[in-house]
């Protein structure tokens, strides 16, 4: 009867969340102060692609196309009708591209290269520290992790710039720049997912390896804390197999906190990468937003924003869902 | 090594459960050798109850982590014989030793409330153990509860059964450990330890965490099914009066060896050695009121333990010969197994009471 409650609980949770984050989300970027339109137009003018005169006259008319000139409460109300329909507006930078088209694009990369690389980095990362926390491991295989938990310590992006450098200037394996070649039209095609995998390589490699360590230390840590339960004791009294010993016992004890954290990072896909993506100019959602940031993009901000605040809030469901079927303590708490 | 062991209550080597030959046990640490378990011999019959006492640091549980063949880097079993039946334990091999947990000695742990994993159900942990032992070798073969070769069916009776040995409800088996109380918890573990029908139990103060009066009930729980199964326990504690209550012999340790095998009932009445003496002499009395006293100064430590009778420095009837010479466990009068030098002295002018 829990279930039926909790579920609810949850659910409720997960909206609030979703409402208080669109709320700040909305009035932030308003408190910066900046007029982007006015901005805007004053850069054209100043590249000199507009005319200097008028410019009073066509920031009132894109005020009011893009509803920036009614009252705050009612800019409010409009922004969460319209968050509800999961419409996010025009980009103001490239006008008559919707931000739903734009994230669109820059999401199917971004998710192709994050998700993959959190999860395979989770996966072996974690199994990595159980292991390495293991006395009854090979050798070969702890003393892998010395440089593991090195690489954890350097920054990914400039794992990014080494392998760059490496790699892509000065041994030309890999592409250095972009998602696909320059002149290929994106296209759902084995040549071109070849392509893109082609390219995907070097970033994903770079967040691969500084994140690698980060779940095995991690893991290591809370291995090491299960190995001096009572509980292994006396499974190991009970003249367990080694493997159960490792598996039943110490992994899925340890790895607890780890779907925490591995939720949290999920949510984080979005976001987390943003350099990595700068840095190997990959058309993903860090690069639009870091773009968008420069050219003071509210729309795609906070269209951003929100689907990160999504993703988060999402995972965090999802968290509090499936927690309660690995931890039965759970259960009773909530 | 030593040229002869020696061993107490060995008349019957041949019913022996348990034999236990001038074990030693140390750890090797930065500061130097800690010798935990030094030459202790002792030897249980089959289905007998045997209390270890001993203050902290004294060596009691890992003389009993020893035995199961579990004492983790950097401790060490040095030298000795364990004989479990007729099997030379410390000659298995380290599967042969993982198979002969539980189907031959089985543990209840200390730490009751947190010996059970956490997210599994108890019925799982139950049958888990005999499900690693399945085609067990040549230690278990008459046991004839391998859960691997039981059909679903029998599996659940045979939970149902063990449950129901230790008092507890059936529906326990698809509970988790958090919906358990201290006290059924150590049911659950009795129940996993005789769950392969061991010969030897160890119970390494099954009742540390919890009340007086269900460390009554799991005392009387663990008497009942040892005697069901007919195996032999090893009652490791510092409560006297369970040990009292509970088990036949006594083994007193101090700093890691033993200074007293006695059965119960003498070494209560009678206490042979100065130490096991003033241990009992610390208990508590109903009848005289009186402040408590302990046993003046400190255990040594293992480091750098004193020469010849490691209790010299606090005994009473300590002479030169104690501080030089080490004396071995002695069949001083039957059944009754002591090392001290002074023995007679002391026990030949009685009510000297001991404090000259």
């Amino acid at each position: 009867m829990w279930v039926a409650g909790y579920l609810l609980k949850r659910i409720a949770f997960f909206f609030l969340i979703v409402l208080t984050a669109a709320t700040v989300n909305f009035f932030l970027p308003r408190l910066s102060g900046q007029d982007p339109i006015r901005e805007r137009m004053i850069k054209q003018v100043q590249s000199g692609s507009a005319w200097g005169k008028g410019i009073e006259e066509m920031v009132e008319v894109y005020n009011a196309k893009f509803g920036l000139d009614r009252p705050l409460w009612q800019q409010y109300l409009t922004y969460l009708g319209d968050m509800a329909r999961f419409d996010l507006g025009h980009s103001i930078a490239f006008y008559p591209k919707t931000v739903k088209e734009i994230l669109r694009e820059a999401l199917l990369w971004t998710i192709g290269l994050l998700t993959m690389t959190t999860l395979l980095s989770f996966v072996f990362g974690t199994f990595f520290g159980a292991l390495v926390a293991w006395a009854r491991a090979p050798l070969w295989l702890r003393s892998l992790a010395p440089p593991i938990m090195t690489m954890a310590a350097i920054p990914y992006y400039l794992l990014g710039l080494i392998m760059l450098f490496v790699f892509a200037f000065e041994l030309r394996w890999f592409p250095g720049h972009g998602g696909y070649r320059i002149g290929t039209i994106p296209n759902l095609s084995w040549r071109f997912f070849l392509e893109a995998l082609e390219h995907s390589i070097l970033p994903a490699l770079s967040i691969l390896l500084s994140s690698l360590g980060f779940w095995a230390i991690a893991m290591r840590g809370m291995m090491v804390t299960v190995e001096g339960e009572d509980y292994m004791t006396l499974a190991e009294a009970k003249g367990i197999k080694s493997s159960r010993l490792f598996f039943d016992y110490g992994l899925r004890n340890a790895i607890l906190p780890q779907i925490t954290s591995l939720a949290l990072a999920m949510g984080y896909v979005f976001s987390g990468a943003l350099l990595v993506e700068v840095v190997f100019g990959f058309p993903g959602i860090g690069t639009v937003l870091f773009n968008s940031i420069k050219g003071v993009d509210y729309p795609v901000i906070q269209g951003i924003v929100l689907t990160i605040i999504l993703t988060l809030a999402t995972t965090t469901l999802i968290l509090d869902l499936t927690l309660p079927m690995l931890d039965p303590r759970i259960r009773r708490q909530t | 090594m030593t040229p002869q062991p020696r061993s107490n209550g060995e008349a019957h080597a041949q019913s022996a459960a348990l034999q236990v030959r001038d074990l030693r046990v140390h750890y090797d640490t930065p500061s130097g050798v800690v010798q935990a378990v030094d030459s202790v011999s002792f030897s249980l019959k089959a289905g007998e109850r045997f209390g270890l006492v001993g203050e902290s640091g004294s060596g009691k549980t890992t003389l009993a982590m020893a035995l199961l063949r579990m004492i983790k880097p950097p401790g060490q079993i040095e030298s000795g014989q364990v004989w479990l039946g007729g099997q030379d334990v410390l000659a298995l091999s380290g599967e042969e030793m993982r198979k002969l947990r539980l189907a031959g000695i089985a543990l209840v742990a200390q730490g009751s409330m947190n010996s059970l994993n956490p997210v599994t159900r108890i019925r799982r942990q139950l049958l888990d153990g005999m499900r690693d032992h399945a085609a067990a070798g040549s230690n278990s073969t008459d046991n004839g509860t391998s859960a691997a070769k039981m059909s679903r069916r029998e599996q659940e009776a045979y939970v149902r059964d063990l449950l129901a040995r230790v008092g507890l409800e059936p529906q326990v088996a698809d509970m988790y450990p958090h919906e358990l109380s201290g006290g059924m918890k150590q049911r659950v573990c009795i129940a996993m330890a005789i769950s392969m029908r061991p010969q030897v139990i160890i119970a390494d103060e099954p009742t540390s965490a919890l009340d007086v009066v269900v460390q009554m009930q799991i005392m009387e729980t663990l008497r009942r099914v040892q005697e069901e199964v007919g195996a032999a326990v090893l009652l490791v504690g510092h409560d006297m009066g369970i040990m009292a209550q509970f088990v036949d012999r006594v083994g007193v340790m101090y700093a890691g060896k033993l200074v007293e095998v006695s059965p119960v009932r003498e070494i209560f009445s009678r206490p042979l050695h100065p130490y096991a003496r003033l241990l009992i002499e610390c208990l508590p009395s109903l009848e005289v009121k009186d402040t408590l006293e302990g046993i003046p100064g400190l255990p040594p430590s293992l480091l750098e333990r004193p020469t010849g009778c490691l209790f010299h420095p606090r005994c009473p009837h300590a002479t030169t010969e104690c501080e030089t010479q080490e004396q071995m466990l002695d069949e001083v009068q039957p059944e009754r197994w002591v090392a001290c030098h002074r023995l007679e002295q002391i026990h030949n002018s009685p009510p000297e009471t001991g404090d000259q």
